[in-house]
């Protein structure tokens, strides 16, 4: 009886501990800042063969995608990152809370707006239209 | 004397003043002349008073006075450690026969907390219809479009500058 007790014991702490250590060592984050444009033949990279397919109407308009940046970020909970953006502008990206499958993110771009999302692993959330000489910034943020 | 079972068979009806004033002054009558049939009648009256003492103490008086003192003196011959012993066996016998299903309340407290801690993780009820929420910050000119694509469970967030 108390070895079963014991053990349940275990097993409670050991799952109760989980997200902690998951927030603990971070909350890993790509940030992919990509120029879309209609002009020239930019490559696309594979990584964004899919955000192609996304770019439906209105944002069809573009033909090509030049992968300008990549950061990864291990970013702690409530613990901000940044990234800079052509224009002199800076993307600060903020992890709030995470959980085993996701976090919910804060991400800024200072003197345009403020966001809150949420994302699973794997998933991705856009920030476009920023124009950019050439054409429109693409922000990439995804919960790997 | 002649007539007295006539007679006697009708006492209860003259004690209850039913009969017809010709039959009462007959029963009157044969009283006055039969000593038997007059033994008779006061035994049925006697036997009447008996009878409404008996009905009347047994609906007024249920006898609890009497009751009572029995009640407490047996609870009295209890002492309090034999009543505490008492409770302590009802609840040990519980337990070893009709309580065995508690033994497993830990187990069914555990299985509880997993459930909790764990089903968030299955279900995610946070992830469902949350939406986007997004803060403007100084530009008046700036307007936002958010677009998402349930396939790749994504949205974007555009950026609309008006003199862009």
């Amino acid at each position: 009886m108390r070895r079963n007790a014991a053990l349940m014991a275990g097993l409670l702490m050991l799952i109760a501990a989980t997200p902690l250590a998951h927030a603990q060592e971070g909350v890993p984050i790509l940030v992919q800042v990509i120029l879309a444009s209609n002009t020239g033949r930019g490559f696309k990279p594979p990584a964004l063969s899919y955000t192609v397919k996304l770019l439906r109407s209105p944002y069809d308009k573009y033909s090509s995608f030049h992968l300008l940046k990549e950061e990864r970020l291990v970013l702690p909970l409530q613990r901000e990152g940044s990234v800079t953006l052509p224009g002199n502008r800076v993307l600060v990206v903020t992890p709030l809370r995470a959980t085993g499958k996701g976090a919910e993110i804060e991400a800024s771009i200072q003197g345009y707006m403020r966001s809150k999302f949420l994302l699973r692993r794997g998933g991705t959330q856009f920030i476009g239209g920023l124009s950019e000489p050439g054409g429109d910034l693409l922000i990439a943020i995804t919960h790997e | 004397m002649k007539g007295c079972v006539r007679i006697r068979r009708m006492v209860d009806a003259y004690l209850d003043g039913q009969l017809s004033r010709r039959r009462h002054r007959c029963v009157e009558d044969h009283l006055a002349a039969c000593s038997s049939c007059q033994r008779y009648l006061e035994s049925c009256q006697l036997l009447r008073e008996a009878l409404q003492r008996e009905a009347v103490a047994s609906t007024a008086d249920p006898q609890l006075d009497l009751l009572w003192p029995r009640i407490e003196a047996s609870i009295a011959t209890i002492g309090p450690g034999e009543r505490a012993r008492s409770l302590r066996e009802r609840v040990l016998s519980f337990w070893h026969t009709g309580g065995r299903s508690l033994r497993l309340l830990p187990i069914a407290a555990a299985a509880a907390a997993l459930l909790v801690i764990f089903l968030p993780h299955f279900r995610n009820p946070e992830w469902v219809g949350y939406e986007v929420v997004i803060e403007p910050m100084g530009r008046k000119d700036v307007t936002f479009v958010v677009s998402k694509f349930k396939e790749t469970n994504t949205s974007i967030i555009w950026i609309v500058e008006s003199n862009g």
